[in-house]
């Protein structure tokens, strides 16, 4: 041994992988601490030997290694005696910046499907674009600003707003103007009307069957469902003069529905809530602090849990059992549903530096899901990395004002991640298959 | 030897007395000119606000967004926003200085007060029901009284963009604050002169107006509603006055020490009152205790504005013409041996000072520990 590698700290590691497109031999080699990511990178390729180096992300006990061997051994206590296991997985790269669909008011809510792009805005109109940035169809106006969106099947969608209301919209693929076609956006047919909230509708979600469920500022969640909702009667207008005229010129073709149920127990407006993975049950968050466990046969409260902010936004990453909540108080909060209500919060993620208003999981990594905020930046986040995001996507307009905020957010695998908010824009951010150059 | 040091009671510190807020996190723009006037709406949802533009508007505290405006100047030409070019320039016709939502959710209505006129409406956020329900609350015969009520007229509906205008109440003197009483039936007014008719309170379901005093005790300043008795606190430059309406007669005198007392606040609970002054000091009156402050503080470099104390924490800010909101912890307790425990927690900054003008107004969110400061340049910000 030369006395330069005496100075050289070394360990032993084993590396592992779960992929069997990048496993390598078992055997334990040495190598130096100072390491890194990248240098790690560089020696799986070695010893992989493929023509194409793959970027690598290494796990140590779970999880995602943000600093140098060195400084993990110190920070965790351990030895460098003993053979450290690293757990490696092919790097996702940002998602790069694609494209961006100009709307003439703040965008408040995404839905995708496939190739479809659907939104709403606070002008009032819900709009389906398709990829190349036309928009295909659109919702009437029903003079009031639209909070959120959801797809229920391919053509028809379902839109919540700021009064109260909650519409179903249908088309005709038949009558979706194609690209190069000249002829303007499908006006839907305003199907079906939703009643029984009492304030704003925050949000609304659909799942795998009819059943869909809604967010109200007045308290309550909504059950709803497309097909066994009992017939009710639309509200009695009172709004004066000009309106009264606006309004009932658009009039639902089967009138109005009311819920299957109203779940209240929440003493704060509902903003999100989510089907868990057995669809007859579904979590709710509020700006009472809460995260509440719903029977949606019944409508029975099942479970409550207080946190230490309002709670803005929900997704349920059902592959892990973990609950992600978006919170006023700028953070991320991962809760285990199944645990008992005394236990706490098992993982919190930092970083965001205003209120996290929505969340979307990737289609294709279970640890992986994305926030939007109203520090208006996007982030995308491996729960198994609790230091800090893993990236931060910001928006490719200049920004007019210091307030620009981002109120919307979905991710599919044909699409990409969509965010939008107060700066008008759509944007659309798309995962890059990865090369090593562009790494560290 | 005693370490004098050690007889000074420690205070907690503000890290132990979270939460608070810390930190500008929206902004709500659209005002043009001084913002004189915010108020949260009980739920939670909404933030109305008024000022020199003549617009008032109402917000959505979540994100920001002014979901509702009603331009006064509008409704005073007549509907014409032709002539109206100079944006600018104030119309002291329209100059609002005070707005507060109805304390009875059940029956929502934001009174607005401007020049010498009352407006009491219901914007259209409300559902139908709520608004059926305002609608009711305010009688549509209005009585001879000491104000002259009057109904919208027909030609002016499409200046309140869909909102319900319930009542135009005009009175003697230009309108510089208002107090709701708690049940939401009666609404005082108070004006900045010393005349027997500076305090009006009008009442909804009567559709009409009384003076409640026969004689002039100086230029009045606020008034306010005490919130679990039957209560009036009338401050003019130097003193508050506790009236009890049912008895017709004084209950007490807070001997202030200020020299002009700028706004008042009564504590959730009835039994404390904030006072800020234009001479910079925040004195804060322990009614059991004693009709003199049971603590002054001058931690501001120019006038205080207004003082609040949180509807529901133990919370309570000061803002002022330096363009900072000051923060205080203050807890208030049952037993009536123990002091509230009062904690400077945070100063909050820094609004633009424009032509000396800092923070005009400020007010909490009704549930949490968020703050609402709005003042020159049509500025209005949310601290969370
Ligand atoms: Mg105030």
């Amino acid at each position: 041994m030369s006395s330069q590698d005496e100075q050289v700290a070394q360990v032993q590691v084993r590396f592992t992988t779960r992929d069997p497109d990048y496993a390598v031999a078992d055997t334990p080699i040495l190598i130096p601490t100072t390491l890194r990511r990248y240098g790690l990178s560089q020696i799986v390729n070695h010893l992989l030997e493929k023509e194409t180096p793959t970027p690598f992300d290494f796990l140590v006990n779970g999880k995602i290694l943000t600093t140098s061997l060195d400084e993990y051994i110190v920070q965790n206590g351990l030895s460098t005696e003993s053979v450290l296991t690293l757990e490696y997985i092919p790097s996702t790269l940002p998602p790069s910046f694609l494209a961006a669909f100009p709307h003439e008011d703040w965008i408040s809510g995404i839905s995708l499907k496939d190739d479809s792009i659907l939104t709403s805005s606070y002008d009032g109109i819900a709009r389906v674009w398709n990829k190349s940035g036309k928009v295909c169809v659109t919702s009437a106006s029903l003079d009031s600003s639209l909070k959120s969106v959801a797809w229920t099947t391919d053509s028809s969608f379902l839109t919540a707003s700021l009064n109260q209301g909650i519409s179903l919209w249908s088309y005709s693929s038949a009558d979706v103007p194609m690209d190069d076609d000249e002829s303007s956006a499908v006006v839907a047919d305003y199907d079906c009307a939703f009643v029984g909230h009492e304030n704003v509708v925050e949000r609304i979600r659909t799942g795998s069957s009819t059943l869909f469920l809604s967010a109200g500022a007045d308290k309550m969640m909504g059950v709803w469902d497309l097909e066994r909702s009992p017939a009710t009667g639309l509200p009695t207008q009172t709004v004066t003069g000009k309106r009264r005229k606006k309004n009932t010129e658009v009039l639902p073709k089967n009138g109005a529905k009311a819920p299957l149920l109203m779940c209240t127990g929440h003493n704060g407006p509902v903003t999100d809530m989510v089907f868990a993975t057995d669809t007859s049950v579904a979590y709710s968050v509020s700006q009472d602090h809460t995260i509440k466990t719903w029977d949606l046969i019944t409508g029975q409260l099942v479970n409550s849990r207080i946190t230490r902010a309002p709670l803005l936004c929900i997704q349920n990453i059902g592959d892990l059992n973990l609950l992600a909540c978006g919170s006023a108080g700028r953070h991320i909060t991962l809760h285990d549903p199944r645990a008992s209500a005394e236990q706490t919060t098992s993982i919190t993620l930092n970083g965001h530096k205003n209120f996290v208003s929505g969340l979307a999981c990737s289609p294709e990594n279970p640890y992986m899901l994305a926030s939007v905020s109203h520090d208006n930046t996007t982030k995308v986040w491996d729960i198994r990395a609790t230091s800090g995001s893993l990236y931060t996507l910001s928006r490719n307009v200049q920004s007019k004002s210091t307030w620009d905020k981002l109120f919307a957010i979905d991710w599919n695998s044909s699409t990409g991640i969509v965010t939008g908010g107060t700066d008008k824009q759509l944007q659309i951010n798309q995962s890059t298959k990865g090369d090593i150059a562009s790494s560290e | 030897n005693i370490d004098p040091e050690s007889l000074i009671p420690k205070l907690p510190l503000p890290s132990e007395l979270r939460p608070f807020p810390t930190r500008c996190t929206n902004a709500f723009v659209g005002h043009k000119g001084r913002v004189r006037s915010l108020d949260a709406h009980r739920e939670g949802l909404w933030l109305a606000s008024g000022g020199d533009d003549g617009v008032v508007r109402v917000w959505e505290i979540l994100t920001g967004r002014c979901v509702w405006s009603m331009s006064l100047r509008n409704f005073n030409n007549g509907e014409t926003s032709e002539n109206d070019d100079d944006e600018d320039s104030t119309d002291e016709q329209s100059i609002i200085h005070a707005v507060a939502w109805s304390p009875n959710t059940a029956t929502p209505i934001l009174a607005v007060a401007a020049d010498t006129k009352l407006y009491l409406i219901t914007p259209p956020i409300f559902n139908p029901e709520l608004v059926e329900n305002a609608k009711n609350a305010v009688s549509q015969d209005f009585s001879e009284s000491a104000c002259v009520w009057k109904h919208c007229p027909k030609s002016l509906t499409t200046v309140l963009s869909g909102a319900v205008l319930h009542a135009v109440v005009t009175t003697q003197f230009t309108i510089k604050a208002l107090s709701w009483h708690r049940r939401g039936d009666y609404v005082a007014t108070s004006s900045s002169v010393s005349s027997n008719r500076a305090v009006i309170i009008h009442q909804l379901s009567r559709g009409a107006s009384q003076s409640p005093f026969s004689k002039a005790r100086g230029s009045i300043q606020q008034v306010s509603f005490h919130p679990t008795q039957p209560y009036l606190l009338v401050a003019t430059q130097r003193y508050v006055r506790i009236y009890n309406l049912a008895k017709q007669e004084l209950v007490k005198t807070l001997i202030t020490g200020v020299k002009w007392i700028s706004s008042i606040d009564v504590h959730p609970s009835g039994d404390h009152v904030l006072l800020g002054s234009y001479d910079r000091r925040l004195c804060w009156f322990d009614l059991d205790l004693s009709n003199k402050p049971y603590k002054t503080v001058r931690y501001h470099d120019r006038a205080i504005r207004d003082v609040s104390y949180h509807p529901t924490l133990p919370l309570f800010c000061s803002a002022s013409d330096d363009g900072n909101v000051q923060v205080f912890h203050g807890r208030v307790y049952n037993d009536l041996m123990a002091n509230p425990l009062i904690v400077p927690l945070k100063i909050l900054g820094k609004h633009k000072v424009v032509n000396s003008v800092g923070v005009l107004d400020a007010c909490w969110h009704p549930q949490e520990a968020w703050l609402f400061s709005c003042g020159a340049n049509g500025e209005i910000r949310m601290w969370t």
